[in-house]
């Protein structure tokens, strides 16, 4: 059954088209992983299935709901049935690593101070973030940011998660340990995965099935084995990294 | 931006209703702009009425009116605009770059990814904080700049206390206070809706921001002089 599906989806900023025609339907509780070159509306189809962004055209079912229909406050309980980690991670700057967290919960308005506190505090310490509790975000490392970012994106328990390039900017070693957590915390909460990534290793570990965006167009969807024997000479470039061949026109 | 003031006046009615918001931004809006806003208003209020008492001499021989003339120009108009064009530049800067780095650092985005309305959380407690600080600021500026007028009518024009003060009585009635007050909420309301206006449709980098504060003292400078002009227009004919 699908948890959310875009249907002939168009975006444009201003002028530029950045996803044309786009149907994808993402089952519950699989990984889907977006791969493709940079600059070719990764992140965009990964907003639009969030529903950050609206596009001109189409139409975007979350939760057999069809979002653009639905007011801020309709869509106020599908939202916190989601968690985004951003590129960028946006944290809070003004809050400490356990603000950043506790205040959805604080938020959410259904829990004492004492179980917010808590249930931070928990989430800090499985992404092994204990002993920078009181950090501000500008003042931990960047694999710890993105840490803290996977954090707080957790803390409603969210049935739907969006990783927007989760590896982003990290070495291999910390990258891995990304990975691996939210493999674990994927297999341990049995939610439904968005992620978008360039690291082809990260996405077979990570994926049940990877889609492939070139030129703002979904080129193909697949299992890792598909995506790995695809005949498209564009995915084979992409996904071994050669420095020539058909994609290089493009980007 | 006229949806953006729409959904934030309607957003006051609706709850959660954010207290510690609205007290963080009242201390920013009104105590830590507090001491320049009285230095400059002092100052605004001592060239008025030395002004005024000269060009008086020169053209009437008389400046026997100028404490009068000078209360209703503080009360009316001086206190209220000098105030709000200070807060447009200190506050309104601010809001714009707090809120145009939220932006580019997709922060807004995370809010409302954890539920959470963006008007609600930051522009709801932003704007009445404005109002009620301007409001107050303008209180405290009108006391200021009397008290400025009153001292260098004393030092230098020879007017005593109770002179000025007989002098005031004639020209200075209560809707003066009411009106000035008026005027304050409505410049403190200007000031927010156009900073979180720039600050949502900031555009990347730091030139975004340096962009969207510009536009925001320059806008909200403009929105007040035409806000003052439509209130002092209303008010004569209420008067």
């Amino acid at each position: 059954m699908s948890i959310m599906s875009l249907q002939n989806v168009k975006v444009c900023f201003e002028s530029q088209v950045i996803l044309k025609s786009i149907n994808l339907e993402i089952k519950r509780g699989e990984a889907f992983v977006i791969i493709g070159p940079s600059g070719q509306g990764k992140t965009t189809l990964l907003k639009t299935l969030s529903g950050l962004v609206t596009p001109q055209n189409g139409k975007v079912f979350i939760e057999q709901k069809e979002w653009l229909t639905l007011s801020f406050k309709e869509q106020l309980p599908v939202l916190r049935k989601m968690g985004i980690l951003f590129q960028k991670n946006a944290l809070f700057d003004s809050f400490t690593c356990i603000e950043n967290i506790a205040f959805p919960l604080q938020e959410l308005g259904t829990l004492t101070e004492r179980e917010i506190e808590k249930k931070a505090e928990y989430f800090l310490d499985a992404v092994g973030m204990a002993h920078a509790r009181d950090l501000f975000p500008d003042e931990i490392s960047g694999g710890m940011q993105k840490r803290l970012g996977i954090a707080r994106a957790l803390a409603l328990d969210p049935e739907i998660i969006f990783y927007d390039d989760p590896t982003a900017g990290l070495d291999p070693i910390t990258a891995k340990k990304i990975i691996d957590l939210i493999i674990f915390l994927k297999n341990q909460q049995d939610s439904t995965i968005v992620a978008v990534t360039n690291d082809m290793n990260r996405a077979y570990q990570l994926a049940d099935r990877i889609g492939m965006v070139i030129d703002g167009g979904l080129l193909m969807t697949g299992t890792p084995e598909e995506t790995r024997n695809h005949p498209d000479l564009r995915v084979q470039q992409f996904i071994h990294g050669n420095l020539t061949g058909p994609l290089n026109a493009m980007t | 931006m006229i949806s953006l003031f729409t959904e934030t006046f309607l957003g006051v009615f609706r709850p959660p209703f954010r207290k510690k918001e609205f007290f963080q931004q009242l201390h920013f809006v009104a105590n830590t702009s507090l001491a320049i806003i009285v230095f400059c208003v002092s100052f605004a209020a001592i060239v008025t009425i030395l002004e005024s008492s000269f060009h008086m001499k020169l053209v009437i021989q008389n400046d026997s009116m100028v404490p009068g003339f000078a209360a209703v120009l503080i009360l009316r108009e001086l206190a209220a605009i000098v105030t709000a064009l200070l807060l447009a530049s200190r506050i309104g800067a601010g809001y714009a770059a707090e809120i145009g780095s939220m932006q580019i650092t997709e922060q807004i985005d995370a809010l409302k990814m954890l539920g959470i309305d963006p008007i609600n959380y930051l522009v709801v407690p932003r704007f009445l904080a404005s109002i009620a600080g301007t409001m107050m600021l303008t209180v405290i500026a009108n006391v200021f700049c009397l008290l400025s007028a009153i001292l260098v009518s004393q030092l230098y024009l020879g007017f005593t206390f109770g002179m000025f003060i007989s002098s005031m009585h004639r020209f200075v009635h209560f809707q003066d206070i009411i009106f000035s007050m008026i005027k304050g909420a409505c410049f403190g309301a200007v000031i927010p809706i156009v900073a979180s206006y720039f600050g949502f449709n900031c555009k990347q980098g730091a030139e975004g921001v340096g962009h969207a504060t510009t536009n925001t003292v320059v806008l909200a400078s403009i929105g007040i002089i035409v806000v003052d002009f439509i209130l002092s227009y209303t008010f004569s004919h209420i008067y």
